[in-house]
């Protein structure tokens, strides 16, 4: 799979209206500069089809004094690990009172629970302070529950179910919507040896069984429409632990989570991010 | 502590709630050797009510690889589109009108777009409106 890149310099006038007609037909987002955009359309889209729309664009513009003079050009880009620049310069990272995460070209800390993770085109690197409050909020409360089983909503690389294994959870599950997802999420738990650990695509369930302990670290208002598969997924005296919120959203989650049966436990702060506890 | 120095700028414009490492935040952001996941998390999370609106966002690149960034309003298009009920502009806005915004409807858009324009006046902001909303073939009517 790869992507067109269309260079189009036009007048900032014309700017607004192009982008919008671009979008309506496709069109995934802008690079702004100072003299043109740059526009990227999937190529499944096919190039017979955005062609004709950026030529058309020419037409859109022929009203009310907006500048007519547009030019464009393309290039065809293929699917490649963006982040790579960044992988390279990945730091280990510590969580927790035992974790560290490291990449798999670190040498793993003497001492510590070592997450192995490459971390791909997915999210959880244990550098985001949601990550990191996760990671803590899972050592805490498999000393005292929540030690048979495991669900990660959302699994990204896989870190929280990683995380949940290394301590000892016997029955662990991640699942994620995104196929980027569920590659690293396997190779990750190939680096760490771990076998009990089954990574599949999809949200959560009913149908994926009852857990002691569901993670999901996701967006507030995914959380909140996916309330009714979550909650359902938690055994009685199970913990929940909700995260990737904004302060200020968490409101909204608790309720939904509460219409589902869970009560509110406790709430975490880091910086503008806020994690939930919830119990059934 | 050592001074944290500005060395890029990027305007990205995509669609709310719904960032991610393909194009165009990979190609954009992977080159500067910043956390694209990162970006992509705080982006969806500060814009994920917004509904399918384009949002554009200015990211400040520091020389530590740690990034800011700021939303700005939301193109005038997305707006017209939003208050005239359409999904999409006209292809031949002269001959075919898909909409319509009453004079109100542009001083509200205008209000809206005021912070991002060339301009302080509410009134030649409205004319700014009134141009991108015609380019649509979307009329205005009192």
């Amino acid at each position: 799979m790869g992507y067109y890149e269309f260079t189009i310099t036009l007048a900032d006038e014309s700017r607004d209206a192009v982008m919008q007609r671009l979008s309506a037909s496709g069109c995934l987002g802008f690079i702004e500069y100072e003299k043109s955009i740059v526009a990227y359309f999937h190529d499944v889209t096919g190039i017979n089809n955005i062609i004709p729309e950026v030529v058309a664009c020419k037409t859109l513009l022929e009203n009310d004094g907006l500048e007519l003079e547009i030019s464009f050009d393309y290039v065809y880009i293929s699917e490649r690990d963006w982040n790579e620049s960044w992988k390279k310069k990945f730091k280990p990272v510590d969580a927790g009172e035992r974790f560290s995460v490291l990449p798999p070209w670190e040498d793993p800390k003497k001492d510590r629970i070592n997450l192995i993770i490459d971390p791909g085109m997915a999210f959880g690197t244990g550098h985001h302070e949601t990550t990191r409050t996760c990671l803590m909020l899972i050592e805490r409360f498999s000393r005292n529950c929540a030690k048979d089983s495991f669900l990660d909503v959302g699994t990204g690389t896989g870190i929280l179910a990683i995380a949940a294994s290394r301590l000892g959870v016997k029955r662990v599950a991640g699942v994620d919507i995104d196929p980027n997802a569920i590659d690293a999420a396997r190779r990750n738990a190939k680096l760490n040896n771990l076998d009990n650990i089954l990574i599949q695509e999809g949200t959560a369930a009913p149908a994926l069984g009852t857990f002691d302990f569901v993670a999901a670290n996701l967006m507030s208002e995914i959380l909140i429409r996916i309330a009714p598969d979550l909650a359902p997924c938690l055994e009685k005296g199970g913990i929940a632990l909700l995260s990737g919120m904004l302060a200020g959203q968490e409101d909204g989650v608790i309720a939904a989570m509460q219409q589902q049966g869970l009560e509110f436990m406790e709430k975490h702060v880091d910086g503008r991010w806020v994690s939930l506890v919830m119990t059934r | 502590m050592a001074k944290k120095d500005v060395v890029a700028q990027v305007k990205l414009v995509i669609p709310a709630g719904k960032a991610n490492p393909a194009p165009p935040v990979g190609p954009a952001l992977g080159p500067h050797g910043i956390n694209i996941m990162e970006f992509c998390k705080q982006f969806n999370a500060q814009t994920q009510s917004m509904g399918d609106t384009l949002i554009p966002a200015v990211l400040s690149i520091y020389n530590d690889r740690s990034f800011t960034f700021v939303l700005k309003t939301p193109p005038a298009s997305e707006l017209i589109k939003k208050a005239s009920g359409i999904v999409k502009g006209s292809g031949v806005p002269n001959k075919d009108k898909v909409g319509a915004l009453t004079n109100a409807q542009v001083k509200e858009i205008a209000k809206t777009k005021l912070p991002d324009l060339n301009t302080t006046s509410l009134e030649s902001a409205m004319s700014t409106i009134k141009g991108t909303a015609r380019s649509m073939g979307v009329e205005i009517k009192d």
